[in-house]
């Protein structure tokens, strides 16, 4: 196990060195100044911008000077936000975007997963269709229309701060509901399809005709198998709940990381880009990791996966 | 067999498809929900010919008004019919939701298959790439793509052509195929792998591995199949996530623009203007709703019919 | 006690308590001992435990008294931000998107000026209801030699810095030189181009700043000397750019070990709260990024008695709908902007919050004359007289916007601008056969270029409708650009047409009308005129205010004649200001003096 984590570790490195090699040339081809601005700025000022920031060097050299700021953890001052460095700027974002994400997350599971059990327990009945229903509904609404009709009966009943950051003991509630109500969907239908496959196997039918009451069946036999398919689907998931979402950060005005994330591309502020981009990765590594860890601990028939 | 049975009553052999076909049939809802949704591709492919408005005409003293006898579903801040606009922009959500589900289909079930069969080593640089991939910069991906190839794009004589004939189809479009096919199979890919690597140990596998047989058919033939049911569920969630990330392209400026419309665009339009103009909300939501219901209930229907173990119920 | 007997009677809570009791011990017993029992040799219990949902339904009165206490309790209003922001008097403020900086020498945008205006103060300084009249800020008086090129300001004695230091005149010597300074790249010193030298000492053209025409005097007089006669030099003072910044604290934090100069250095930590020196009415107290910029008042201040407001949030919301809704949320009391669907149903049903007020700027489209046809100026004409610029106010814009006969808007008082362009699709046609395209037969294809926003593209295609309907033109696409590469083809000038708007600096027609100077780095339509060029020379040493009027507006008239820049409409400030706002009168430039404004329930 401990093998698997290290080399996991080791792999994490190469992953993101390469995802940072890609970016920064992505960068390097997109068109457009990060300091050009919407009056004209005369052409030797911009070129004493590229020359301070080091723009104007040949790419290999401006390449090697990030991957260098990168080794160090320290990826220098962001083009667009003048007074801060990257570093300072993520560090604001990332706890607000882990702190709703993460209550996206809880809600999800605790929403998705009971209703996805209960569905398949009680399959092609009313109870079922009606349930499913429901998640389909979650599924249909994207976060930009739950978010705003959530904000808006928020601004009506007066209970909850509809929007914003100011009191975060409170304004964490309905973005962690939007994200949860639209992801609870996701693990209701998937765990259901999860449960269905597994309550077909034989060895439940072993287990209920050597009477095992249902209720045991379903949660302490069938639910690890049934969980599978919520756990493929829950790294890359959880990877996006934490590293927030642009669109429900622009309905909330949240000063989360997503919204850095897509500013970043849109002022082609490089050091910023590498550094989420950097951070989003180490997420999904992280996450990836646990949720194989998780698909180990559910299936002791099977040795972690990418050992030899 | 009994020998007063007659010979014509002998059941005849069926394959496997027919008889996933004939369950499928005795299934309600799917069946109701695939008459639901052939109707309403009929509706948006074949409606435009039946004189409905044009969606890109503009008509600035009749802007903003709720449903009546002339625009049918209301018109919207600038006069457009929604009507026309939501069954127009149905083809091109249509489109898009399919061919990127299609293609996400095809790469990602392909190789998380592969991915968990193999294990070790490969298993590891193939789930690496699929993280790289996945942490990349979508919007950057997009945008470079979108300023690269736009110009040469026009140039093409065959979309030009295309362009004329359909008024919806735009060179753009094919980019965005591209580009959400490119995203959408990385989750395809590692549900896949999930699975197959719980069956891998299971008794049946290892018995076609003593038969010898080959791994491509253990894998294509023996491992997909068992994880079916999974595979359709996660595809009828993907035409959504498809549509719906088409849509927040749109909400950073990226996807199908005005006057062009698509499902994800029109309800980006609608939510922001909740409070004034409920209905240009409210409309389109319904069809994108009642596409996805109805493509959820088939999928589920036809997990229920592929199921190879579904006979013993 | 063995399991199974209750205690005492079978009243309802006591059940419920038991049955809670019961269940945590034995989920707890399960888990430490993996037996429920609590011994294997225990017999069961002699009372059949009733299945749990038929014990819960029998105290359905406590769960509906909990029920009800729980929704009292959640029904119970808090303190509503705005009532909490009345009680201790902060203003809140929605400012469009996150500030680039808060150093007035690296930034060039409205949101970034508005949040300076508050923390910064100039030699002059803004008057409280009218944007064309000066008021003393650090400068108590100033005046003029006769040609109006040498101003001499003379300072207070009680201007201080938020750290007790006092504002002297080579504190603003230091400033401009810092900004006019190449090596800080300051993106709109061109504002500062003003005095004698400047533009040359930012082009490296002379590198010893003593030649640039400001000068301390003493300890309490600063004399500019200006490139050009300038009646109006005061009005240009109280722009962001011409505002101090603290020397000590550039020169503490600019420290390096490349060897640069403190002063020019691009990024230094100066503008952290904690670090950051100011001289205006108030100081800067937080800055969380995406969230808000918290300032509180400057005790230091001179006028600090006129200061009502104790604090002042910006937040930078970014997205207008959201910006609607934290205003209906109570979380600002003043918005930046608003979506035009909400203007409407504002005026329908709330009309107290909804602010239409003049705003001194100009949205336009520009024409790349190096790209044929537009090159040819009946063209540009046809095109302009094409357009029903009311219809576009009244239902696409929405916010009373003026539409514009000329380009530099009417400023009450001081100048009108000559009715140039007009809606004429008559003469529209006739212009375009002259041009050799009757009836747009041969029209070339061209594209109308955009950035990708809502507002934007619902005016082009309106307009791109009337040229079709008008005069048959089908062959102007319409292409939007995200942001970034938008502003490249525009700068490069790789555009054929593209729209464009220009806030003006200073209230007065000059700020619009130099952008169409020869080579004017705003220009970038490749058209100049000497003619154009010398009468708006010549109007900087136009003996009287009236004299000036008529020459500006005879260069105004060349402008709107060869049509580089057809106008479309003036802008409006379309926002929502909440009663409580005191003395926030309507601004032609928006610039509101923070010190003056107050919060009253009244």
């Amino acid at each position: 196990m401990w093998r698997f984590i290290i080399s996991r570790f080791l792999q994490a490195f190469v992953v993101l060195f390469c995802i940072l090699t890609i970016t920064f040339f992505l960068t390097a081809l997109a068109p457009g100044n990060p300091f050009q601005e919407d009056k004209a700025i005369p052409k030797h000022i911009l070129a004493k911008m590229d020359a301070y920031w080091g723009r104007d060097q040949p790419l290999i050299v401006q390449y090697g000077k990030q991957m260098a700021n990168f080794a160090r953890l320290d990826f220098g001052p962001s083009f667009g936000n003048k007074g801060f460095t990257v570093n300072e700027v993520i560090g604001m974002a990332f706890p607000v975007s882990f702190m709703i994400g993460f209550a996206g997350l809880f809600i999800a599971l605790a929403i998705g997963i009971p209703l996805g059990v209960l569905s398949a327990v009680k399959r092609n009945t009313g109870v079922d269709y009606s349930l499913m229903s429901l998640a389909l509904i979650g599924i249909c609404l994207p976060t930009f229309v739950i978010g705003p009709l959530l904000s808006i009966a928020a601004i009506k009943l007066g209970w909850l701060p509809a929007l914003g950051w100011e009191v975060p003991w409170l304004n964490w509630f309905l973005p962690g509901l939007t994200l949860g109500l639209f992801y609870g969907a996701y693990f209701a239908r998937l765990t259901r399809a999860g449960m269905l496959e597994t309550l077909s196997q034989d060895y439940i039918r072993t287990a209920r005709s050597k009477g095992v009451s249902e209720t045991r069946v379903v949660l302490f036999h069938a639910l690890k198998g049934g969980l599978v398919p919520v756990v493929g689907f829950i790294g890359p998931a959880v990877a996006a709940l934490i590293g927030g979402s642009f669109v429900m950060e622009s309905v909330f005005q949240l000063p989360g990381l997503g919204t850095h994330f897509i500013r970043a591309v849109t002022n082609r502020d490089t050091p910023l880009l590498l550094g989420c981009v950097a951070t989003f990765g180490l997420l999904i590594l992280i996450t990836n990791l646990l949720s194989d860890i998780l698909l180990a601990w559910l299936n002791p028939r099977h040795q972690s996966a990418s050992d030899s | 067999m009994d020998p007063t049975t007659r010979l014509d009553q002998i059941e005849q052999g069926t394959s496997l498809g027919k008889d996933a076909w004939l369950r499928l049939r005795k299934n309600k809802l799917a069946m109701a929900s695939l008459i639901l949704f052939v109707f309403i591709a009929l509706l948006c492919f074949m409606g435009p010919f039946f004189g409905v408005q044009d969606p890109t005409a503009t008509h600035l003293d009749a802007k903003s008004q709720p449903p009546n006898k002339d625009f049918l579903l209301g018109s919207e801040h600038l006069g457009r019919d929604i009507l026309s606009r939501i069954l127009y922009g149905g083809q091109v959500s249509l489109i898009v939701g399919f061919i990127a589900t299609f293609v996400s289909l095809i790469i990602g079930v392909s190789y998380g298959a592969i991915a968990g069969y193999i294990g070790g080593r490969t298993d590891a640089i193939m789930m690496r790439i699929v993280d790289v991939l996945y942490a990349l910069p979508f919007m950057l991906i997009v945008i470079i793509l979108t300023a690269t190839f736009s110009d040469a794009l026009q140039d093409i004589e065959f979309l030009h052509a295309m362009k004329e004939k359909s008024k919806v189809f735009e060179p753009d479009l094919l980019l965005l195929f591209f580009a959400i096919g490119f995203v959408e199979w990385l989750t395809m890919a590692r549900i896949v792998r999930s699975q197959i690597i719980t069956l891998k140990k299971q008794e049946f596998v290892e018995a076609a591995v003593s038969l010898g047989l080959s791994h491509k058919r253990i894998i294509f033939r023996h491992l997909i199949p068992n994880v079916f049911g999974s595979i359709i569920v996660y595809t009828t969630l993907t035409v959504p996530s498809v549509m719906r990330l088409e849509a927040i392209l749109s909400f950073l400026g990226l996807g199908v623009k005005p006057p062009n419309s698509s499902w994800g665009s029109l309800i980006k339009e609608g939510a922001d203007r909740m409070y004034s103009d409920p209905w240009l909300l409210v409309f389109p939501a319904l069809f994108f709703s009642l596409t996805i219901f109805s493509l959820n209930f088939l999928g589920d229907g036809l997990r229920d019919a592929l199921d190879p173990k579904a006979s013993k119920d | 006690m063995r399991r199974g007997q209750r205690r005492g009677s079978n009243h309802p809570s006591s059940q419920a308590f038991s049955l809670i009791a019961e269940l945590i011990s034995l989920k707890l017993r399960k888990l430490f001992y993996g037996t429920a029992r609590l011994s294997p040799l225990q017999p069961r219990p002699s009372v059949p435990v009733q299945p749990l949902l038929l014990r819960m339904m029998k105290f359905r009165i406590q769960a509906g008294l909990l029920l009800v206490l729980a929704l009292t309790l959640v029904s119970c209003k808090r303190e509503s931000r705005i009532d909490w922001a009345l009680r201790n008097k902060i203003l809140m403020v929605g400012n469009g998107s996150e500030p680039k900086a808060l150093d007035p020498h690296l930034v060039s945008s409205v949101g970034d000026s508005n949040i300076l205006r508050s923390l910064f103060e100039g030699l002059v300084t803004f008057h409280p209801t009218d944007d064309s009249k000066n008021a003393p800020g650090v400068a108590e008086r100033w005046e003029s030699n006769d040609d109006y090129t040498v101003w001499t300001f003379y300072f207070r004695e009680d201007a201080k810095w938020s750290n007790g230091d006092p504002v002297t005149p080579s504190d603003f010597v230091y400033s401009y030189e810092r900004i006019l300074s190449p090596d800080i790249a300051s993106p709109y010193a061109s504002m500062l181009y003003f005095l004698k030298n400047g533009k040359e000492f930012n082009e490296e053209k002379i590198t010893d700043f003593t030649q640039v025409g400001v000068k301390a005097l003493d300890g309490r007089t600063l004399q500019c000397t200006l490139r050009q006669p300038t009646a109006f030099f005061p009005q240009i003072v109280k722009h962001t750019t011409w505002l101090p910044v603290h020397p000590p604290t550039i020169e503490r934090f600019g420290q390096n070990d490349a060897g640069l100069r403190p002063m020019t250095m691009q990024f230094t930590l100066w503008q952290r709260p904690g670090n950051h020196v100011s001289n205006g009415a108030f100081q800067l107290k937080s800055w969380v990024i995406n969230k808000s910029v918290v300032v509180e008042p400057n005790p230091y201040y001179w006028d600090a008695k006129t200061v009502k407001l104790k604090g002042i949030h910006f937040h930078p919301l970014s997205n207008e709908f959201t910006e609607e809704r934290a205003y209906r949320d109570g979380q600002v009391h003043y918005t930046y902007t608003m979506p035009p669907n909400m203007i409407d149903w504002y005026r329908r049903n709330d009309p107290k919050h909804l602010r239409l007020d003049p705003y001194a700027g100009v949205y336009y489209y520009k024409c790349n004359l190096n790209v044929p046809p537009l090159d040819n100026v009946k063209v540009r004409q046809a095109l302009a007289y094409a357009i029903d610029r009311k219809k576009i106010v009244e239902n696409v814009t929405l916010g009373g916007q003026g539409p514009a006969y000329a380009l530099s808007p009417p400023i009450e008082g001081l100048y009108s601008p000559p009715q140039v362009v007009k809606y004429d699709p008559d003469r529209a046609r006739a212009l375009l056969a002259e041009a050799c395209y009757p009836n747009s037969k041969g029209f070339p294809r061209i594209e109308l270029l955009f950035n990708t926003q809502d507002t934007h593209r619902a005016i082009a295609e309106t307009i791109q409708d009337m040229w079709k309907k008008e005069l048959g033109i089908t062959s102007i696409g319409l292409l939007n650009q995200e942001w970034k590469v938008y502003q490249s083809t525009l700068h490069d000038m790789k555009y054929e047409m593209a729209r464009h708007a220009w806030i003006g600096d200073y209230v007065d027609p000059t700020t619009f009308l130099d952008m169409l100077r020869t080579g004017d780095s705003n220009n970038e339509t490749g058209w100049g005129s000497p003619e154009y060029d010398q009468l708006l020379q010549d109007a900087t040493i136009a003996p009287s205010a009236e004299a000036r009027e008529k020459i500006l507006q005879e260069a105004e008239t060349i402008a709107m004649t060869e049509l580089a820049f057809i106008p479309i409409y003036w802008y409006t400030r379309t926002t929502l200001v909440h009663p409580h706002i005191k003395n926030w009168e309507p601004l032609l430039l928006d610039n509101h003096p923070y010190k003056h404004v107050d919060l009253s329930a009244e």
